[in-house]
């Protein structure tokens, strides 16, 4: 109990506090901005970080990662141009609710879900830290498998509309996945001779180029044709209200639940987890007709899975040493830093390093929750720009990002194809997003089927006799099937009123 | 949205891209020696899987009932034009980087290049979207770049060329 | 007349472009190029460096380019003069890049200049599988063909590479096989998870386990035995002392570079390096100052190299 009031001392401090704050309002402006992540934000805090006590240190840095990972949203809805991975199914919903003039809901939304998410998290970090760290290890390459493969029935249900092409799209992303080094033979495949390919694709730059850049020529394009959103007589002076917010309670909690699940394992992060929330939340919800167009509760549900998700991903970092993703890497430099070892004995050894983290952690949402808040209300008044003027500015943020993340002529041609590639397929309406999901799940997918063959020594029955694998195998299979079954009679209801009505 | 064109031309582009796909993947062994999958058995399905979807969307658009016809978009060379300078503006960026490295005396270290690649895409790209003030062009052109330079390079210390 | 003002002016310019490189040594910032991800020991310990390089009034400017299996980051140091400014860390993985791929550029394009922090291999299992020695676990493996394997940062690391060369030359006809990982902390995971059997990394990554009493290391490639891991036998005690392996992390100039800047930049990192704070903070990362000069370096990475050879040859992908 001592442990937990000096720690409370030391974390709610002046200097730490104004760490905190700094790091949320930095990691906001960095995921807002397209291009530039939280594992960047947090890589370039690290090396300030190096003289600072514990309680500073990670107020900075936990501060950095739910700004950012809330941030993502803000550009999301606004401009439709997602600021992170982590933001990238919130656009499924937020430009057609700004379209529709609603977009301070929208932001609320965004924020006092990611709140909740990341509240959610730290409850679940306090509480069932060292329980949950089992599920880190508990995941070996069959289960990674079976995990990828439940991620992918999203994919099923994102192109559900236009099934061909959303098909199209995601082998295209399982084939870009693909170039670059094979990761357990090692050899090199499909990089055309090119050796900037030998790691593949960054992901960062396909992101900013498939949906920033594209987005930006898509609105250009609707500005010069005469199609004007008008933005001026609709900034919504509407916020959210609080009885609003409290509809989706259940939605944000399963969503939640999720988000903090996918944040365990390691390896699958914010972007995963906030497009299973949502297809998750489409499945339960009363209106499954409204996502796509526009609806509060898809954004509530990808909000807080991706805050969710931070929590997440520190369980194994503390109890394991085991990153969740890749901020969480970096993070482990900076426990090393502090001298702190992760693992099974942190919380024995320095219990009260360990409370600073998580008080640090709940401070920093709720900084973010106050920052966002305020931010927010100012942060509409960019949809005054017209857009002719505003989409030539973002693109050179864009470019910018993407050069920030490798500084390599090869990540700008990358944005440029991408780029190129999604306004042609806005154009011909093929999806985009299922390249994007199958792009970050196909390598999980393809290299833990592999490395679970080497290890089970050829046997491949080992996906049906773990639980885990098997539970999830058939999860996927029922949901793909229901997907496909809900599209069929979809069609079926329409083509019937459509002969009725003719 | 559904245009009877865009449908064959991307059944057809998905055809095209599969076969050069495949060309690039053939060298790629299925099996590995070791008797497991090799590199190849997963590019390769997904490469089939390519090519019998573009088959089928391709179908899907022959057979499909033309629409009316919609009325052409005017304005549509001004959206290439836009592309095509986004384009020039990445080269201008990466050559001028490239040949700046290579003169044997650089003024300035850092910034410069972009500074001047960035005030020349934003004046150029306002310009094609038709903004006509003068004062507000010259004002974003310069002043985006100058805001950029100066969170990037001086606050978060990120090389500019 | 106007000619020759011409022709003077033009020799101007020129001379203006060729006196720096004769100046007084480093004038401007350097800039280190890393050529892995940031976040590791080994980033952090240069970054340290080049804080305290500070000290000499020497600006040190750390960037990470991790692209390409930090072909690119090599490749930026190519394109750019060869003046002592612009600088890689390198570790042997380029070794195995550029003799397995063709990615543009060789190993003797450039110039080793200091060692900052050698890594070492190091082969562990799980304390709760009873095996105590190395030679054990090798047996139960020949008993039970493709069942014992280990897990490894790489498809092609060198933990990979090494562990072939000890088993084709000690124990032929052994079936032990490498499950590869996308990097340390992955590859630890799962022994930690029991999903394979062994864990061939760094001890910097199963430091926190071995601590826990969750592995216990069996073996290191470091010519002696290691500080912190007493107990635990060098593959050169076991099998012979060509079974080493140093995984350095060093700076390389591009070749051309005339030797005086060489042995400066040596120089400031060397003084750098002897500064207390450097060893404070490297052993937090649990990592190790291994200065090495010019020659000394080296010849390092030439005996890698060879080593490499030689793996490479017994895997097939020479």
């Amino acid at each position: 109990m001592d442990d937990i009031f000096q720690a409370i001392q030391l974390t709610c401090a002046v200097k730490p506090l104004l760490a905190n704050g700094i790091g949320v309002a930095l990691g906001i402006i960095f995921g807002a901005l397209p291009g530039l992540t939280a594992a960047m934000g947090v890589a370039l805090l690290l090396p300030l970080t190096f003289n600072l006590p514990v309680a500073e240190a990670f107020s900075a840095l936990l501060g950095m990662y739910c700004g950012a990972i809330y941030g993502g949203s803000i550009t999301a809805i606004l401009i439709g141009t997602p600021g992170t991975v982590a933001a990238a199914a919130t656009m499924l919903e937020g430009p057609a609710l700004t379209a529709r003039g609603q977009s301070k809901k929208a932001l609320d939304m965004a924020t006092f879900a990611s709140f909740f998410g990341g509240a959610f998290s730290c409850v679940a970090l306090i509480v069932m830290a060292p329980m949950l760290a089992r599920v880190a290890t508990a995941f070996g390459p069959a289960e990674y498998f079976a995990v990828a493969i439940f991620g992918m029935t999203v994919v099923a249900s994102l192109a559900a509309a236009s099934p061909v092409k959303g098909m199209l799209s995601a082998l295209l992303g399982c084939y870009c996945a693909t170039m670059g080094g094979d990761p357990i033979t090692g050899e090199v495949r499909n990089t055309y001779e090119m050796t900037e390919l030998i790691s593949g694709f960054t992901l960062v730059p396909v992101l900013v180029g498939l949906f920033a850049v594209a987005q930006i020529f898509v609105t250009v394009e609707d500005s010069l044709r005469g199609v004007t959103r008008d933005m001026t007589l609709r900034l919504s002076r509407e916020g959210l209200k609080l009885r609003d917010f409290f509809r989706y309670k259940w939605n944000m909690l399963r969503s939640s639940i999720i988000g903090v699940i996918v944040g365990i394992i390691p390896a699958t992060g914010g972007g995963s987890a906030s497009y299973l929330a949502y297809s998750t939340a489409q499945r339960y919800s009363d209106t499954p007709e409204e996502f796509g167009k526009g609806t509060l509760e898809g954004i509530a549900a990808t909000e807080s899975a991706n805050n969710a998700s931070t929590g997440g991903t520190l369980i194994p970092l503390l109890t394991l040493g085991v990153p969740g993703d890749i901020v969480t890497a970096i993070m482990l430099g900076a426990l090393m830093i502090q001298g702190l070892v992760p693992g099974p004995l942190l919380f024995q050894n320095e219990p009260q390093a360990v409370y600073s983290i998580f008080i640090a952690f709940i401070i920093s949402n709720v900084l973010m929750l106050i920052i966002g808040l305020s931010a927010v209300r100012s942060l509409s008044n960019i949809l005054r720009i017209p857009p002719t003027v505003l989409m030539p500015c973002v693109m050179t943020l864009c470019i910018i990002g993407a050069w920030a993340v490798n500084t390599s002529a090869f990540d700008l041609y990358t944005v440029v194809i991408f780029g190129v590639l999604g306004y042609l397929m806005h154009k011909v309406g093929m999806p985009a997003a299922p390249l994007l999901l199958s792009m970050i799940l196909s390598p999980i997918a393809e290299t833990n089927f592999r490395r679970a063959i080497i290890v089970s020594n050829g046997d491949y029955s080992v996906f049906f006799t773990s639980y885990i694998s098997l539970g999830l195998l058939l999860v996927s299979a029922a949901v793909a099937a229901k997907t496909v079954w809900n599209e069929v009679q979809r069609r079926r209801h329409l083509a019937a009123s459509q002969t009725e009505a003719s | 949205m559904h245009n009877k064109v865009h449908e064959i031309l991307t059944g057809i582009a998905a055809l095209v891209c599969g076969g050069f796909m495949w060309r690039e993947a053939s060298a790629l062994p299925v099996w590995a020696p070791t008797g497991e999958l090799g590199s190849g058995a997963f590019p390769k399905g997904v490469i089939i899987l390519i090519l019998v979807f573009g088959a089928v969307q391709l179908l899907q658009g022959i057979c499909m009932r033309a629409p009316a016809a919609k009325a052409a978009a005017g304005k549509n060379h001004r959206m290439l034009l836009f592309v095509l300078w986004f384009l020039a503006y990445i080269g201008m960026f990466v050559g001028g980087a490239h040949l700046y490295s290579l003169l044997p005396y650089q003024p300035v270290e850092n910034n410069l290049v972009f500074f001047l690649c960035t005030f020349i895409y934003l004046a150029g790209a306002l310009i094609i979207t038709g903004r006509r003030s003068k004062k507000e062009i010259l004002l974003v052109s310069l002043g985006v770049p100058a805001v950029l330079v100066a969170c990037f390079a001086f606050c978060f210390q990120i090389m500019l060329p | 007349m106007k000619k020759t003002l011409l022709t003077l002016l033009a020799a101007a310019v020129c001379l203006c472009g060729a006196a720096p490189a004769t100046a007084a040594y480093p004038e401007k910032t350097i800039n280190v190029i890393i050529a892995f991800a940031p976040g590791g020991p080994a980033d952090l310990g240069m970054r340290v460096v080049a804080e305290v390089a500070a000290k000499q009034g020497v600006t040190i400017n750390v960037t990470n380019k991790a692209a390409g299996g930090g072909s690119q980051a090599a490749l930026d140091v190519l394109k750019a003069r060869a003046d002592g400014y612009t600088v890689l860390l390198g570790t042997p993985n380029l070794l195995t890049l550029t003799n397995t791929k063709n990615v543009g550029f060789k190993m003797s394009d450039f110039t080793p200049v200091a060692d900052i922090t050698n890594q070492y291999l190091s082969f562990c299992v799980r304390t709760d599988s009873g095996i105590k020695t190395f030679k054990d676990f090798v047996e139960l493996a020949k008993k039970n063909p493709g069942v014992y394997n280990y897990s490894s940062p790489g498809a092609v690391s060198s933990q990979r590479l090494f562990m072939t060369g000890i088993l084709n030359n000690v124990f032929p006809g052994t079936d032990m096989p490498n499950v590869p990982y996308s990097g340390g902390h992955e590859a630890a995971t799962a022994l930690l998870g029991s999903h394979v059997k062994a864990d061939f990394g760094t001890p910097g990554n199963t430091k926190n386990y071995i601590q826990s009493g969750d592995f216990i290391s069996l073996g290191v490639s470091s010519p002696k035995r290691l500080p912190e891991l007493p107990d635990v036998p060098t593959f050169a005690e076991m099998f012979g002392d060509q079974y080493t392996w140093i995984s350095y992390h060093g700076l390389f100039v591009k070749k051309g570079t005339p030797m005086p800047v060489v042995e400066k930049l040596s120089e400031i990192i060397g003084t750098a390096m002897k500064d207390p704070v450097v060893a404070q903070q490297f052993q937090k990362f649990g990592v190790t100052p291994d200065y090495l000069n010019p020659a000394d370096f080296a010849k390092l990475v030439t005996e890698s190299e060879d080593l490499v050879k030689k793996a490479l040859k017994a895997i097939g992908m020479f």
